[in-house]
């Protein structure tokens, strides 16, 4: 299997690229969408604007490669702001265009809460509607998030795992086809996110696997 | 009533409608010529271990966090902790915020692109307050913590630069409240009198900030035994960042959390 990291000159590249090193799953990185044609994996990392990212995407020819690579069946995985780049738009950035893989938008969670920016730790829960039900043991714990956008997705049913902020809840983790979006950062959740990082790039996270999202691609190198 | 805050993270306060994070532990380490060292207020620093050595030894005891500080930074006019980062990045997966000599845009992203989660900022947007937004339009507001290093000044506290050594005659609860309106994500609130003294953090301090910011506060300075991290928590604080109880031993991170499960408070384990 061919992972690809996209480089698109901000966040915090290094510590994916370290994370997947441990587990030693082979990657590449890409920075100018070259290598995404042939990929049949796609990490999307991200600590960035939702704007600068878009804007560096479209820069070094990666924005219409991420899309192709979707339509032909590329398992796609987005990290924070990675999992808000899949959807239509972003409060964050208002008129500018996500990649439209996943029918939804990134809100503000700050508004609807006097809680400002979610940072830090936060469990898990597994809502009873998801209906590509994740592997608790993976996923029913501990994860680090820093983050004051998440996605609503048009298809609520597509949402992984939440975390309850009274009685709101964040979209912790979504899977829709073959794109997988997590708001938390498994690259730096210790144990349990880097087990959830291995499963999402292997197509493990959910067990019963979407009909488009399965190339038979279950296991790493 | 901001006491109400952090206690519903545990008992789920529905008039609030807000459940908090896991309150988290949070190791600082100061670092100048690849040392980490320790002073008190910010003053006659020693050599208390090798950085990578001690995260480590945090994170085997189960830290949430780090911060890592580059106390040396404004002497070399730059942060110099990226190749640290990196190394660290290598056997250890949590968060780092990284601090020092942070003054434009392109010094936050050359350190957030060596590994760092989030960047702090003290006396590079205490003098140009813009870059606050210049940093969260880049990197989003998530990514940037404004570092505070607060000496009590008549019935408030001002804001101290240059580690502590200039008065910025700016007010504390003035300040959080700009950085927070230009795009700041977090505070890490550092009591300059408590700091490096073990004589227990400034609960009042943490307090005011915290009923007048909707941002988390990271309490910082005097941590003297695990009860500090339950008043830190108690304060309204999200997390609470260490350094010499925990370089000296006197205290390991799994006491921390001993203590603030047994006070009913929920921990990363």
């Amino acid at each position: 299997m061919r992972v690809v990291v996209v480089d698109y000159g901000l966040g915090n590249l290094h510590s994916l690229k370290s994370a997947l090193g441990h587990l030693k799953i082979k990657h590449e990185v890409d920075d100018n969408g070259q290598l995404l044609p042939e990929a049949d994996c796609i990490v999307l990392p991200g600590v960035a604007a939702f704007g600068a990212a878009v804007a560096n995407l479209i820069a070094r020819n990666q924005f219409g490669a991420i899309q192709e690579a979707h339509t032909r069946g590329a398992r796609l995985v987005g990290l924070c702001l990675g999992a808000q780049l899949f959807v239509d738009s972003s409060e964050e950035s208002i008129g500018i265009p996500g990649l439209g893989l996943v029918e939804g938008r990134a809100v503000r969670i700050g508004l609807q809460l006097e809680g400002g920016p979610h940072q830090g730790w936060s469990r898990l829960q597994v809502p009873d509607f998801a209906h590509a039900k994740p592997d608790r043991g993976l996923i029913s714990r501990c994860f680090f998030f820093s983050h004051s956008y998440h996605v609503e997705l048009a298809d609520p049913s597509a949402v992984l795992a939440q975390v309850q902020r009274g009685s709101f809840q964040v979209t912790a983790a979504y899977s829709l086809g073959n794109a997988i979006g997590l708001q938390f950062h498994p690259e730096r959740s210790g144990d349990a996110g880097l087990a959830v990082l291995e499963a999402a790039v292997a197509g493990r996270l959910n067990p019963v696997p979407h009909p488009e999202a399965d190339h038979g691609l279950t296991a790493t190198e | 009533m901001r006491h109400s805050r952090t206690i519903c993270s545990v008992f789920s306060d529905p008039h609030k409608g807000q459940a908090a994070p896991i309150f988290r532990l949070i190791a600082r380490l100061d670092v100048k010529s690849n040392y980490v060292v320790k002073g008190i207020h910010l003053e006659g620093l020693r050599r208390v271990g090798e950085p990578l050595h001690l995260m480590s030894r945090y994170s085997d005891q189960g830290i949430d966090e780090f911060v890592l500080q580059d106390v040396t930074a404004s002497l070399y006019g730059r942060n110099n902790l990226s190749g640290l980062v990196a190394r660290s990045n290598d056997s250890i997966f949590l968060p780092v915020t990284v601090g020092g000599g942070i003054r434009t845009r392109d010094d936050a992203a050359r350190v957030t692109r060596s590994g760092a989660d989030k960047v702090s900022i003290n006396t590079g947007a205490l003098v140009d307050p813009a870059l606050i937004t210049e940093v969260s339009s880049l990197l989003g507001s998530q990514a940037i913590c404004i570092a505070i290093d607060a000496r009590r000044d008549g019935s408030g506290w001002t804001c101290m630069a240059e580690s502590g050594r200039v008065d910025s005659q700016r007010d504390l609860l003035e300040w959080v409240t700009e950085a927070e309106a230009l795009g700041a994500g977090e505070v890490l609130l550092t009591s300059i009198e408590r700091e490096g003294t073990l004589k227990g953090i400034d609960v009042e301090m943490i307090e005011a900030v915290t009923a007048s910011s909707r941002l988390p506060v990271i309490a910082c300075g005097g941590t003297r035994t695990p009860d500090d991290a339950i008043r830190a928590c108690l304060a309204g604080a999200s997390g609470l960042a260490m350094s010499a109880v925990l370089h000296y031993g006197k205290f390991q991170v799994d006491d921390f959390k001993r203590a603030l499960v047994t006070a009913g408070i929920e921990v990363r384990s």
